[in-house]
């Protein structure tokens, strides 16, 4: 059974190495640090700074662009993220409701941080599709 | 006389079409989970749940076409997906007709349960809800369909 205490505490980083350290895990070569710090700078350049820049080519019957506010707190969250090197999300989308949600699933874990309209941000730990676990998330505040 | 409204009640074996823009990347068919819970998520303007039509009345195509025209944006793509009534209904959401009287178009439906105050109350089971529908009761994902421009004002 997964245990959620780690994953949850507040001073812990989602999106690290979901494998339990190894020697080799604990030796992450250069070439894939370089990687997860591209993957993170792609994110904020192409994605997020676009959304800031024009929110409107959002816009739908079915979805509120991000805000301005929440926008600019998933770059900061992403830069601190791409600061400390870990995994850069499986998907970065629009909540449809003004805010924006960072995601990475490995199997059946999926770690989620969803930043809302106002730019407040939570964390939230899913297991198979179900919330396990939800903390306030203060990194880029 | 007045139109036909669709107010007939929903059968089990009826489809229901939702669409999604290309550009949100709430579908990805790269991702092990194609659409995102996010396509289920109402924002302040789903009071009475997320909108649908009703496959008897609308096909995926005019119904991009639809999401166009009630859009400020013209140049969307869009996808369109295909939900069986009775598989929603088996996990608790409510499907029913809510005929569209402002605009006239036959086959308007809500899953009226997936409202943003439900969602406000209620947030990890609304969103194990969704991700069970993304999951498990897609049937099919057509498209991209569009852009249509101001041709979406009229429908083939």
């Amino acid at each position: 059974m997964l245990d959620c205490s780690s994953a949850l505490a507040s001073e812990v980083l989602p999106f690290g190495d979901s494998t339990a350290a190894t020697e080799e895990s604990l030796s992450i070569d250069f070439s894939e640090s370089n990687q997860r710090r591209e993957a993170w700078q792609q994110l904020i350049d192409f994605k997020l700074v676009e959304w800031g820049r024009d929110p409107g080519q959002l816009e739908d019957v079915d979805l509120i662009p991000p805000t301005q506010a929440a926008v600019d707190r998933a770059v900061r969250i992403a830069m601190k993220m791409q600061q400390s090197g870990v995994q850069p999300p499986t998907s970065v989308v629009p909540d449809g409701d003004g805010g924006v949600n960072m995601e990475r699933r490995s199997g059946a874990t999926t770690e989620s941080i969803e930043i809302a309209s106002t730019g407040i941000a939570e964390f939230v730990l899913l297991q198979n599709g179900r919330v396990v676990g939800r903390r306030d998330f203060h990194v880029g505040r | 006389m007045s139109k036909p409204d669709a107010c007939d009640p929903i059968a089990d074996d009826e489809i229901v079409l939702k669409h999604v823009t290309e550009r949100s990347g709430w579908y990805d068919p790269s991702r092990e989970v194609p659409v995102k819970w996010e396509a289920f998520r109402p924002n302040a303007n789903d009071v009475n749940g997320k909108s649908v039509w009703r496959a008897k009345y609308k096909t995926a195509d005019e119904v991009a076409r639809l999401a166009t025209r009630f859009s400020n944006r013209k140049d969307h793509r869009y996808f369109v997906m295909s939900l069986r009534v009775g598989d929603l209904r088996r996990i608790g959401i409510q499907v029913a007709a809510t005929p569209d009287e402002g605009q006239g178009e036959l086959g308007h439906a809500s899953l009226s349960n997936l409202n943003v105050a439900e969602y406000e109350s209620h947030q990890d089971t609304f969103r194990a809800l969704a991700e069970r529908i993304c999951r498990e009761l897609i049937l099919c994902v057509s498209g991209p369909f569009g852009p249509f421009g101001e041709d979406a004002r009229e429908t083939p």
